[in-house]
């Protein structure tokens, strides 16, 4: 095996790092395109590991493809966490400082400032 | 002398210039801790300071001079001044407490909520997913280190590279071990106490901010992806409906948090440790905590008087 940089980092990040990739990607992923879906340079055994913990742990499930299986992030029932965020996040008046959120609501003149910055156009 | 006493009512007003040039140019980490604890040191001797100014009004009620054995009335200067400002300190005193309170319980309900909100989600390395277009990214700090959560939708994944995600959890990840929450709770709490010091509250949330920006920068050595993944998160968060309110971080200043966090990690700019702003707002803290310590110790004279005491002890 080899020892990249990101296999020296705690096993929980490296999970989370797969469980990303399987939910940013849109449909059920095999373990090669999880791996190439990672920031991190990691071995074809540790992604295997690392997807058959997350299967073991029921965040991940997976069902027989082409060749191999095929990994799936498993979604709560009923969206229900998603309606129930939004209602604690939108509470408008004195916002709340339990959350530290990543990043606030842009002002348009913030918008313009960043896209210069970033420099993007338009999009 | 009672005038000591309403020193520290007034010094807070000072803090909140102070701390937007303390969080732009000091290390990050130094800024988060000055910030905080200098809020939090005078919020302290707001609330000590009402609670002595009040004393005079109190004891001017028979019942309570009986109890505290006054021989005499209380002379702690000139008497309709004193009775004036008493009864001021004693009202901001019980409002401010009430406030407090009222918010305090609102916020506790608040964050049982948000825990509540994610407990059925499974959890992998403090990581849950929401499965929601609307980009979202936050660090819910625990009572106890476990509990706590990062919380991502897949809106907020999927408009970020797989190195901005990394970027992004990182951020998030140090959120929780520096235990940030902890932070803005005094800040908030602070800010419940005086007026001046509710504007400090977005001082420390961007110090915050900055600490955690600076710590994916290093968790991922590459400060253009870290710039870039909190810019990119913000146009993403705002385009899906985010709310466009500027949160108030600098009063007439041209830019919200976010294009200075850009700017910052962009412009790779060596951060001091230590500058004449520390320095003064230590300064500030210190003039409020003596002050409030002499106004208290002279009261304290004045009410050993009223015990039919001898001033020459």
């Amino acid at each position: 095996m080899t020892d990249t940089d990101g296999e020296r980092r705690p096993a929980g990040e490296l999970e989370a790092s797969v469980l990303a990739a399987l939910w940013a990607a849109a449909k059920p992923q095999t373990a090669a395109q999880v791996r190439a879906a990672m920031a991190q340079p990691l071995a074809r055994t540790t992604v295997a590991t690392l997807l058959a913990r997350l299967c073991d742990k029921g965040a991940v499930g997976r069902s027989p493809g082409k060749r191999g299986f095929v990994y799936f992030p498993v979604a709560d029932s009923h969206g229900l966490t998603a309606r129930r965020m939004h209602r604690e996040l939108d509470q408008d008046g004195d916002r709340s400082m339990v959350l530290a959120r990543f990043v606030e609501g842009l002002s348009p003149e913030d918008e313009v400032e960043l896209k210069r910055l970033l420099g993007e156009n338009g999009q | 002398m009672i005038a000591l006493l309403l020193l520290p009512l007034v010094l807070p007003f000072a803090l909140p210039s102070l701390a937007r040039r303390v969080v732009l140019r000091v290390h990050p980490d130094v800024a988060l801790w000055t910030v905080t604890s200098a809020a939090t040191v005078l919020a302290i001797g707001v609330v000590a300071c009402l609670g002595v100014l009040s004393l005079p009004i109190a004891l001017a009620v028979p019942a309570l001079g009986r109890l505290a054995e006054l021989m005499q009335p209380l002379d702690a200067g000139p008497a309709a001044v004193v009775r004036a400002l008493s009864v001021l300190a004693g009202g901001a005193l019980a409002v401010t407490c009430l406030t407090a309170g009222r918010r305090g319980l609102a916020e506790v309900r608040r964050f049982r909520a948000a825990h509540g909100d994610v407990t059925d989600l499974p959890h992998v390395g403090g990581l849950c997913v929401v499965d929601d277009v609307r980009a979202q990214a936050y660090a819910l700090g625990g009572t106890r280190r476990k509990e706590s959560r990062i919380v991502v939708t897949t809106g907020m994944l999927r408009a970020l590279t797989p190195p901005e995600r990394e970027a992004l959890l990182a951020h998030e990840r140090a959120h929780l071990t520096g235990r940030h929450h902890v932070f803005l709770a005094a800040a908030q709490f602070a800010g419940w106490c005086h007026p001046a010091l509710a504007a400090v509250v977005a001082q420390v949330s961007f110090a915050a901010e900055r600490v955690a920006d600076e710590a994916a920068a290093e968790a991922t050595k590459d400060r253009r992806l870290t710039a870039h993944a909190v810019g990119r998160a913000a146009l993403a968060a705002t385009r899906d409906g985010g709310r466009a309110v500027p949160p108030p971080f600098a009063a007439g200043a041209s830019s919200g948090p976010v294009p200075v966090r850009v700017r910052a990690l962009l412009e790779q700019v060596p951060s001091r440790r230590f500058a004449g702003t520390v320095v003064a707002v230590v300064l500030v803290c210190g003039v409020a905590g003596a002050s409030s310590i002499a106004g208290a110790v002279s009261l304290h004279r004045d009410v050993e008087v009223a015990q039919g005491e001898d001033p020459g002890d």
